[in-house]
């Protein structure tokens, strides 16, 4: 009342301009991403470059998007080997609801912000091409590592 | 020099003034009509000025060309349904065109006829202040006249307001 | 040198200040936005942005100038020019120091005020003439504002007409010359008389100057570019070079009015005389600073609010004010009349 909102109103865009520009300008200079920053969808990998995708499905039914594909055949040893696991970048609305589901933290959410492309092709990102699953249970029972597979990655699910 | 500019510039007022009369008469579409009132109210004005009477200028830009003008805009798009029928086809009438001959006649006559009283131009124009002074002093002696005016104009609002209240909001 | 010469010179810097004040303007505008907004403005044309306004006012000169076809094209064509010249006209009677000035009006103040009051109708124009709803609806609510806030803002400047007793603006800034006690300016803001008028003038010239807390006329969200829909290039140029120097005018009749125009406190005359120009200038520019600054934090008022703030609060107030202000200064005689 009696301008008392609108005295207040100056005082803040006031202090807001002594504080000056919080403007990153941007192909000059780039912001370095909070950890927790959520852009596109990536397969974590180890050291060794091995992932951790079991082919278990969870993060493609958990999508609601549904734009996660993954296919993948099953051996007669009942090991899987994926044929792939397309994601279609273009439509994803980075909810991060796959990371979340997956049980053995094989997919993260990715620092990268420029995601812009040249093509619509370029926006379909095959994320695992014709790579052998991982088997965290198998590689402990066999105390052998294949492709990938690291033994703790089970229990650790939810740590974010 | 300055006589001259005078001159010109009275006869380009003059001109404007009546040609905006003519032209508001003529037009057919309503809205020229009105912005055609509002050109001549201020060539009328830039006249007042040309006499040195720069606060009757002043008042009359703004009385008639900001008001009154503004108000019959505003009267025309409210009651125009469609733009088309800002356009008004030319109708003739005799028993107006009898009426306008009968008026054109008596202003002929009453204006031949008229002597118009000498006034020795001042050599000084009252200013603003001398206005004010003959309007709100008691020696001016406009002072009661200019309250009564007041008066009446003040009623005559309150009574406009009271009348467009209407009967069910009362 | 001729007087018809000298007065044609002297229109003629009038019509050089307004057009430099209005690239000035738009760059200051855009800067002082963005730093309110905690953004930076233009910053890659030129140093600091600074060639980003010529830039800007050299595409609006070569832009295509596109005519609808079903406009009214006379209407069309005259309503720019309908809201250019009573803007150049305002700055008529300012007094930019006490020689610099294009005439030395008896009645400056009215008359400020009477022209600026004309630039509503070739809004109306521009409105009608663009047969275009937006355009009608912006025209229309652009004409209804100004007819509402013409009358607090004329009332407003009252007591000060009634303290110094004239309407020659320079006559009152020399009223407002030397200080109180040695201590404050004697200018008329700092005498707390004036306080309520000053608060009402600045209300109701934000309206001249048809930004944001009033910007109904050509509100975007909901009217496009209201009267200035269908105008482009140089045309468009035109309404916005009138409304950038409304806001000149408007933070000049407030400097002039409350502000002591040129003058200087504890500055002898003779170190005055030569820099009054830029004394003004600089106080002008504040005052413009300060509309910006009004223009970034508030947000719009809508249409039906703005017109009842105007017609049941603001009338009724000051013709209150006018009342007391009278018996004030009639009673204790403070009245102060030049000349």
């Amino acid at each position: 009342m009696w301008g008392k909102g609108i005295l207040n109103g100056m005082r803040i865009t006031m202090r807001n301009m002594l504080r000056g520009p919080i403007t990153v300008r941007y192909p000059y200079e780039r912001v370095t991403l909070p950890e927790r920053a959520r852009w596109a969808v990536e397969v974590v990998r180890d050291e060794s470059g091995a992932h951790k995708c079991t082919a278990c499905m969870t993060c493609v039914r958990a999508c609601p998007d549904h734009i996660l594909d993954l296919q993948f055949t099953t051996a007669e040893d009942k090991s899987k080997h994926i044929d792939y696991l397309r994601y279609e970048m273009g439509a994803c609305m980075m909810c991060g609801l796959c990371v979340e589901a997956c049980p053995f933290d094989a997919l993260k959410m990715g620092q990268d912000y420029e995601l812009a492309k040249l093509t619509r092709d370029e926006l379909t990102v095959d994320l695992l091409v014709d790579v052998a699953a991982a088997a965290p249970a198998r590689a402990k029972k066999a105390s052998e590592v294949p492709a990938g597979g690291t033994d703790d990655s089970r229990g650790g699910g939810t740590d974010g | 020099m300055g006589e001259s500019v005078n001159t010109l510039a009275f006869l380009v007022m003059a001109l404007a003034a009546i040609g905006g009369a003519v032209g508001m008469l003529t037009s057919r579409n309503i809205m020229y009509a009105a912005f055609w009132l509002l050109w001549t109210m201020l060539s009328v004005g830039g006249l007042y000025l040309l006499l040195s009477a720069e606060f009757l200028a002043l008042i009359q830009v703004m009385v008639y060309a900001g008001a009154v003008s503004v108000l019959m805009l505003f009267v025309i798009m409210l009651t125009l349904r469609r733009r088309e029928d800002a356009v008004r086809s030319l109708d003739f009438s005799p028993s107006a065109a009898l009426l306008a001959a009968v008026f054109l006649g008596i202003m002929y006559y009453g204006i031949s006829n008229a002597t118009f009283p000498e006034v020795a131009l001042l050599a000084e124009a009252p200013n603003t202040a001398d206005l004010g002074v003959v309007l709100f002093t008691m020696e001016g002696g406009w002072l009661l006249p200019f309250e009564i005016s007041a008066l009446v104009l003040l009623a005559a609002m309150v009574a406009a307001v009271w009348w467009t209240k209407g009967q069910d909001r009362r | 040198m001729s007087p018809e010469l000298a007065s044609l010179l002297r229109i003629l810097a009038a019509v050089g200040l307004m057009l430099m004040n209005g690239v000035i303007l738009i760059y200051m505008l855009r800067r002082v936005l963005g730093r309110l907004h905690q953004r930076l403005g233009p910053v890659h044309v030129g140093p600091q942005g600074l060639l980003q306004t010529p830039m800007d006012v050299l595409k609006l000169l070569t832009k295509e100038d596109i005519t609808p076809t079903n406009v009214d094209k006379a209407l069309y064509f005259i309503a720019p020019a309908a809201v250019f010249t009573p803007s150049l006209m305002a700055y008529a009677a300012i007094p930019f120091s006490p020689t610099w000035m294009v005439t030395d009006l008896d009645t400056g103040l009215l008359y400020t005020l009477v022209v600026m009051s004309l630039v509503s109708m070739g809004l109306l124009m521009a409105g009608w003439a663009s047969a275009n709803k937006w355009s009608l609806i912006g025209g229309m609510r652009s004409v209804g504002q100004h007819i509402a806030y013409e009358i607090p803002l004329l009332l407003s400047v009252l007591p000060v007409v009634m303290y110094v007793g004239t309407l020659n603006l320079s006559s009152i800034v020399e009223a407002q010359s030397g200080t109180w006690l040695g201590i404050l300016p004697q200018w008329f803001i700092t005498n707390p008389l004036f306080w309520p008028a000053f608060i009402i003038f600045i209300v109701s010239a934000l309206i001249k100057v048809n930004q944001t807390p009033f910007d109904m006329s050509e509100a975007e969200s909901e009217l496009v570019a209201g009267f200035a829909t269908e105008y482009s290039s140089m045309k468009f140029g035109l309404f916005f070079l009138s409304e950038f120097s409304n806001s000149f005018i408007v933070s000049a009749l407030a400097v002039t009015l409350f502000f002591g125009g040129w003058t200087l406190p504890f500055v002898p005359d003779e170190v005055l005389a030569p820099i009054a120009p830029v004394v003004f200038m600089l106080k002008v520019y504040v005052g413009i600073f300060v509309l910006m600054w009004i223009r970034g934090t508030l947000p719009r008022v809508r249409m039906d609010h703005l017109m009842q703030f105007a017609w049941k609060i603001l009338i009724p107030a000051v013709l209150t004010w006018i009342l007391v202000f009278g018996f004030i200064i009639k009673l204790f005689d403070l009245g102060r009349p030049v000349g």
